[in-house]
């Protein structure tokens, strides 16, 4: 199954022409130029991974990312960012990003990074399924 | 006022920082469309697609040379910024500074979602003061009205001229709590650092830069 992506950028003509070249490879791509925007798209859909851009008009990119993981933790989260310092980096980090790139981005490099990111999140919602199914036993008396 | 840019060298770092920033951006651009043309190019290479229709190609050209001329664009306004420091005191027209402030500092002011409107005076007016201290004053007010401002997001700037001077005025539409505290601590940074007057008026919720002094 594709991958499925939201990708989040201000710069509209980026986010036509990247957009592009992922669906050329397969990914399933849906864009929108806010972050604001995204967390509404968020509420609605699912995704594998969110592909933002760091420093956006608006929502801070700390705060996106914050807001974004507690709606979804499973989301994985690539951000990327024109100038990755150490100090950004780190912090973006803590709060749960899965990964950082800097632009001008290699595209194949990006498609590798969402590809992991996907199977990440299978993992994490794999768990969340067993939790779930040993849950329901526990409370049934492990069933018969 | 955030400590980002109250010393003229660190008022120096935001401009020069937010315009690598668009450079950036713009290389990013243009260096996926050159990678759209290289997937175009493998995908008839291989007999992906039956052809490359040449609109196509023509329009990925013509996205990269709009973005040549941005990049262009944001490299002049730079250099004229790096050149601010070139002479102690020069003869100054408000109106082109700040409209070029509002272009050069535009990436940053629409961080805010903040829409600054100003107004051609009648006629231009010149006075002696040093052009990079003009638009640090001018990157301060910017600045600051953008963070003391809520809801519908517009300040309107217009420039007087007095028998003594000019000043410029400038109105917050819907200010926060907060814009009178936050535009007496910039009145006294104003103060300390250059003849400019800033004289605040709080039941209007506008406030003058008076340039009477500069002279």
């Amino acid at each position: 199954m594709p991958e499925k992506v939201l990708l989040v950028d201000d710069e509209t003509e980026f986010l036509e022409i990247m957009s592009e070249r992922m669906r050329n490879r397969g990914m399933n791509v849906t864009t929108t130029d806010s972050a604001d925007k995204a967390l509404t798209i968020l509420e609605k859909e699912t995704f594998d991974a969110i592909v933002m851009d760091f420093q956006m008009p608006g929502m801070d990119g700390i705060k996106a990312l914050k807001t974004i993981k507690n709606l979804k933790p499973e989301l994985q989260i690539i951000l990327l960012t024109g100038y990755a310092t150490v100090e950004k980096t780190v912090e973006a980090m803590k709060i749960g990003a899965a990964d950082f790139l800097e632009k001008p981005a290699d595209i194949e490099i990006l498609t590798e990074k969402i590809k992991k990111a996907k199977a990440e999140k299978m993992l994490i919602v794999e768990k969340q399924t067993e939790e779930k199914i040993k849950d329901i036993l526990a409370r049934h008396g492990g069933g018969s | 006022m955030t400590d980002d840019s109250k010393t003229p060298i660190s008022f120096y770092g935001t401009m020069t920082a937010s315009a690598t920033h668009e450079l950036k951006n713009i290389l990013a651009i243009i260096n996926e469309n050159n990678g759209l043309m290289d997937d175009l190019a493998f995908m008839a290479l291989n007999q992906e697609s039956d052809s490359v229709a040449p609109e196509r190609i023509q329009s990925v050209c013509s996205k990269i040379s709009k973005q040549i001329l941005r990049a262009d664009t944001v490299l002049k306004n730079l250099n004229q910024f790096a050149h601010l420091a070139d002479k102690n005191k020069t003869s100054i027209d408000l109106y082109d500074n700040i409209s070029y402030m509002l272009i050069f500092a535009g990436r940053l002011i629409e961080r805010h979602e903040v829409a600054v409107n100003i107004e051609p005076p009648e006629e231009p007016h010149l006075f002696l003061m040093d052009r990079f201290q003009l638009c640090h004053v001018i990157w301060l007010t910017l600045e600051t009205s953008c963070r003391c401002i809520l809801g519908d997001k517009k300040i309107d700037v217009h420039i007087k001229s007095g028998s003594k001077g000019q000043t410029v005025v400038f109105k917050i539409f819907s200010p926060t709590d907060f814009w009178l505290n936050e535009f007496k601590i910039l009145q006294e940074t104003i103060s300390t650092m250059s003849s400019v007057e800033l004289i605040l008026y709080e039941d209007t919720c506008s406030f003058e830069l008076d340039f009477s002094n500069c002279s």
